[in-house]
């Protein structure tokens, strides 16, 4: 999303220090906890539960979905969530802004904390606020290709700075009273209770003044028709800034089906009060909302409110059609399929190092098995829950594609376990599931967004998503799944692993070739598909865009593979180093062409993908070293070492 | 058969042949990716995918001589062609990879088609427009058409190839006989744009200068510029204008009774049916600037009978040998009563839905042939199993 619109709002916003009310806070319990999971709101383009909305922004924030409490109390994102609502004092102190590098905060004027990579509060960072929008202004001129990483990191941070004070200052507007200043006008008579009204009172009555000081304007002498409408725009003004940074989430359904935004407390302040057809929205919503303030410190009145406004929302929102799949959003976080997928699957792979030490146990290798399935059928759950959830297939995103390749890899090595019972596969399937699990929840921090997004118009087509894109992904996963068998070929030859094993080294021979062979119909149904796809979709089969070369480069890597080792040109060992090069292969295509800022499937720049794949392509081009050295060896060596470089 | 015969279908179908010709197409893909980061699609298309040979710089300025996509992948279909006539023995073994190959040729013919017969372009319309031609986004033309209430609409056009080859100081000259008069071209720029001088230059008209400007990445941002000077015996100082790519007005010039309307633009062609842009429609995601849909209805009319047509996102309107896709539309920033145009890429391409084809057959034939080994290597595996 754009970032430029969040400059010019910081300036409204600058000077407004809100007299939030203090008070201790409290832990939040169960039921409270549970009405604002399941509270459905609107962002990025769809309706999603509150729980998934509240988890994201603290992942952006925080860079991981818990934060630490001043007290040392560890607690996960909706408690900060709500202290951010309703106990901003408390949560201004929460270290849980994260700052990459230290050079940004010392940038602003505010003392850092130890070591580069830090978690700041918002007190710690407000005294150099105005600096930090002041320095984010001036690097937003600059081209976003052309800014330095600091400052892209001051302007990360200016952002999430703007979005925690779009929270702490959500309620600002129910924990003031509206007066009517003017003596003896209609808008002082409207509101002429000495507390002042609550916002949804004043919308509810306001359009009645203006209706009436348009139908008795005659009776009126230009001062005294100046003075009403004075009154008047005195208290709109009020109530104007009293909810002009309340609008940080979109909680109350539009009465009107066809409007499809939204609103935000400050649209309700819009809306209801635009003349000369004022649009009575859902006021009830708006009061319970403004009412929760007030019971902050009274839980039962406070969740007997809560369950008010929850009722009413879920009911607006089942009437508009939204809200059928939103539980369902809920169950999926609140189980966390996909982290126990990953602590399981890290279990699995030092299950599977034990079974090397233990060959012979059957019983453990079929626990080995057993256990590997577990977290595989979890992230096939949390999968087509996430598919269910979306009505989309499996892959539609980047961050999808790392689940579905970790999948299909985690299947393919059951399927070659369970076949020839190696260990080699399970070895090569577990390391990939946990690598697979720890990339994917990297991605979703580094992101800091809804993995669940709305899709652009071109991506609206469940047919393409279904057949090119997961061919395509599944020829990914199996050259990724090749590389990783050989890589246990090479280093086993170099660790004379099962020396006097040549069946041993030859069935890694024939997976990984098995393995290509099964990525190669895939990689090229799918680079085809997305051929077609291109000429239904932009009227050309083919354009050279940095994706689609990237898929080809996979195709025509595995042709040549195949074709050498066809010809004989290439042995056992050969075929591994260029498996391990195909890795590589895929590891651009998958990840390098993104990152080039061209073409029609640029998912936009990631930073630090090239310093990460640089990495990667180094440690493979060693291991490719490697196996040079070794066939250089058993080239010297007499020719009953050289014949386990034969042709399996 | 010769030997020199035989030794040359030997060569030509051989598998070192067919690695290099992978292994070359690979490094072309690589490089053109990479490369494309700094020059644009266009240029890089140009250079490393539509040529036969170029020249590619490694780091450090060493000149890499490489065949250029064309000629690779040409040569690679021979391969395939020999390969399967004179190399593979017919087995039933072999099956799904006849039929995989039997694709791939295919697909290579079809790319081979679609590379020397299509033509596109797009059309763009406001709503409440019509037309009957498309523009090219790469090609330029420069028209000559008699205007006025007693012109007979006749038209000479002068295609690209005959002046974007031109050098800087080069002029050349282009004549109908229809025509009284010849049009001298000089001064051709690739990119371009009008600047006003203080003084008046040789190559200023009105004290304005055509000024070359550096390629843009992106060829559709290149606007070509070029003098043209009306030559007529009846007239002392021949007429001469500025003719610029951006500009969407002609330069209307006088000759004896008639006038005549000159424009630099890109490439149009007809096609034999009319669009008329009814209504554009979008449609955001909620509370975002993201395009949910986009779709054009128009009215599409041909033979004397008219038909309603919806074209958006992955739903073209296919007709009479033309695609038309929607593409993109405009303004970006427009207010709600700002009218809105929607622009259609136009193809027309004989082998519009040939890769779907071969697509079927190359899968079919990997499914086939992979199958076989699967179940080869079941049965060795299970064999081995029983053993141990």
């Amino acid at each position: 999303m754009s970032k430029h619109w969040i400059i010019p709002i910081c300036l409204v916003v600058v000077g407004i220090q809100a007299a939030w009310g203090g008070g201790p806070r409290k832990p939040w319990s169960e039921e409270t906890l549970e009405l604002f999971r399941t509270l459905p709101v609107q962002e990025g383009g769809r309706v999603k539960p509150l729980d998934t909305f509240a988890q994201f922004r603290l992942l952006k924030l925080n860079g991981k979905r818990t934060f630490t409490t001043p007290t040392g109390e560890r607690e996960s994102w909706m408690p900060w969530f709500l202290d951010c609502l309703f106990y901003p004092d408390a949560a201004v102190q929460y270290e849980c802004l994260i700052v990459d590098n230290s050079d940004v905060v010392a940038s602003i004027g505010v003392p850092t904390h130890q070591g580069r990579r830090s978690r700041y509060s918002y007190a710690e960072l407000q005294p150099g606020r105005e600096k930090l929008f002041e320095l984010a202004r001036e690097y937003m001129k600059i081209d976003s290709s052309q800014r330095t990483p600091l400052q892209r990191q001051i302007i990360d941070l200016a952002n999430n700075v703007f979005h925690f004070e779009q929270l702490i200052h959500f309620l600002d507007f129910s924990k003031k009273r509206y007066h009517a200043h003017e003596g003896d006008t209609l808008a002082s008579q409207a509101f002429s209770d000495p507390e002042g009204v609550p916002l949804s009172v004043l919308v509810q009555r306001a359009p009645d003044i203006v209706s009436k000081l348009e139908t008795t304007s005659a009776h009126f002498t230009a001062e005294s028709r100046k003075k009403e409408h004075g009154a008047l725009a005195d208290i709109l003004d009020q109530a104007a800034r009293g909810t002009a940074i309340s609008k940080g989430i979109h909680l109350f359904p539009p009465l009107d089906l066809r409007v499809k935004e939204w609103l935000t407390p400050m649209d309700m302040f819009v809306v209801g009060t635009r003349f000369p057809q004022p649009r009575q929205e859902r006021l009830e919503l708006l009061a319970s909302l403004e009412q929760l303030w007030g019971f902050r410190n009274d839980p039962i009145a406070f969740n007997l409110k809560l369950r008010e406004l929850n009722v009413g929302i879920t009911a607006a929102a089942k009437e508009r059609g939204e809200y059928k799949k939103l539980p369902l959003e809920v169950h999926f976080y609140k189980y966390k399929y996909l982290t126990y997928s990953q602590w399981l699957y890290a279990l699995s792979f030092l299950l599977v190092a034990i079974l090397w030490l233990r060959p012979e146990n059957k019983l453990l290798h079929g626990m080995t098995i057993a256990l590997f399935s577990v977290p595989t059928a979890l992230l096939i759950i949390g999968m087509v829950l996430r598919c269910i959830v979306r009505g989309r297939p499996p892959v539609s995103t980047l961050y999808e594609t790392i689940l579905f390749i970790t999948a299909i890899v985690a299947l393919c090595a059951l399927f070659m376990e369970i076949v020839n019972r190696r260990r080699i596969a399970l070895s090569a399937g577990a390391f990939l599931g946990v690598a697979g699990m720890f990339l994917a929840f990297r991605y979703e921090a580094k992101e800091g967004v809804d993995t669940m997004p709305a899709l652009i118009a071109v991506l609206d087509t469940n047919f393409w998503l279904a057949t090119h894109v997961t061919t395509v992904v599944a020829g990914y996963a199996a050259g990724l799944f090749a590389a990783a068998i050989s890589h246990v070929y090479i280093f086993g030859k170099l660790f004379r692993l099962k020396e006097d094993d040549a069946d041993f080294y030859e069935s890694m021979t024939r997976m990984s070739y098995g393995i290509i062979c099964f990525g190669l119909l895939f990689a090229t149904v799918g680079t085809i598909l997305g051929g077609v796809w291109a000429n239904d979709s932009w009227g050309r089969f083919w354009g050279w865009d940095p994706k689609e070369n990237g898929a080809l480069m996979i195709v025509l890597w595995m042709l040549i593979v195949l074709h050498a080792r066809l010809a004989e040109y290439i042995r056992d060992l050969g075929l591994h180093v260029m498996a391990v090069t195909l890795g590589m292969v895929v590891a651009f295509s998958w990840w390098g062409v993104n990152n080039l800022g061209v073409g029609l499937h640029s998912y936009g720049f990631i930073e630090g993908v090239w310093r990460n794949l640089t990495l990667f392509w180094l440690f493979e081009s060693f291991v490719v070293l490697l196996a040079l050295v070794l066939w250089y060896q058993n080239r010297q060596k007499s020719p009953d070492i050289a014949a386990c470089d034969k042709k399996s | 058969m010769t030997t020199i015969t035989k030794r040359a279908i030997q060569v030509i179908a051989s598998y070192w042949l067919c690695i290099l010709l992978l292994f070359l197409l690979f490094l072309l893909t690589l490089f053109g990716t990479l490369e494309q980061a700094e020059h644009g699609i266009y240029f890089v298309q140009q250079k490393y995918f539509n040529s036969f040979y170029l020249i590619h710089e490694l780091p450090g300025g060493i000149p890499l001589p490489l065949p250029g996509a064309y000629l690779v992948m040409g040569t690679l279909t021979l391969n395939l062609l020999f390969g399967a006539i004179f190399r593979s023995p017919l087995h039933w073994k072999r099956f799904g990879i006849l039929i995989a190959h039997g694709g791939i040729f295919v697909l290579a013919f079809s790319g081979f088609v679609t590379f020397h017969y299509s033509v596109s372009g797009h059309m763009k319309l406001y709503e409440g427009e019509s037309a009957r031609y498309f523009e090219s986004y790469y090609d330029w033309s420069i028209t000559v058409t008699e205007v006025g209430d007693n012109s007979q609409g006749r038209q000479f056009t002068i295609p690209g190839a005959d002046f974007e080859d031109m050098e800087p100081g080069e002029s050349r000259r282009f004549w109908a006989e229809e025509f009284p008069f010849e049009l001298e071209l000089s001064n051709y720029q690739k990119n371009s744009e009008p600047r006003k001088i203080e003084n008046t230059r040789p190559d200023s008209v009105d004290g304005i200068i055509l000024e070359s400007i550096p390629l843009a990445a992106e060829e559709e941002m290149n606007f070509r510029g070029i003098t043209a000077t009306l030559v007529n015996n009846a007239t002392q100082e021949p007429p001469k204008a500025l003719l610029w790519g951006a500009s969407r007005i002609p330069w209307t010039v006088p000759v004896g009774e008639q006038n005549y309307a000159i424009h630099l633009r890109h490439k149009r062609y007809s096609v034999p049916f009319t669009i008329t842009l009814d209504k554009f429609i979008r449609d955001m995601h909620p509370g975002t600037s993201m395009a949910a849909n986009f779709e054009s209805r128009v009215t599409l009319a041909e033979k004397g009978t008219e038909r309603n047509v919806e074209i958006k996102m992955n739903h073209p309107l296919r007709n009479a040998g033309y695609t038309l896709f929607q593409a993109s539309w405009g303004p970006q920033n427009a207010g709600p009563n700002t009218p809105l145009f929607s622009s259609f890429a136009v193809v027309r391409n004989p082998a519009d839905q040939w890769p779907k084809f071969a697509c079927y057959i190359i899968g079919l034939g990997m499914i086939v042939h992979f199958t076989q080994h699967l179940l080869k290597y079941l049965r060795a595996e299970t064999r081995r199993r029983s053993h141990v």
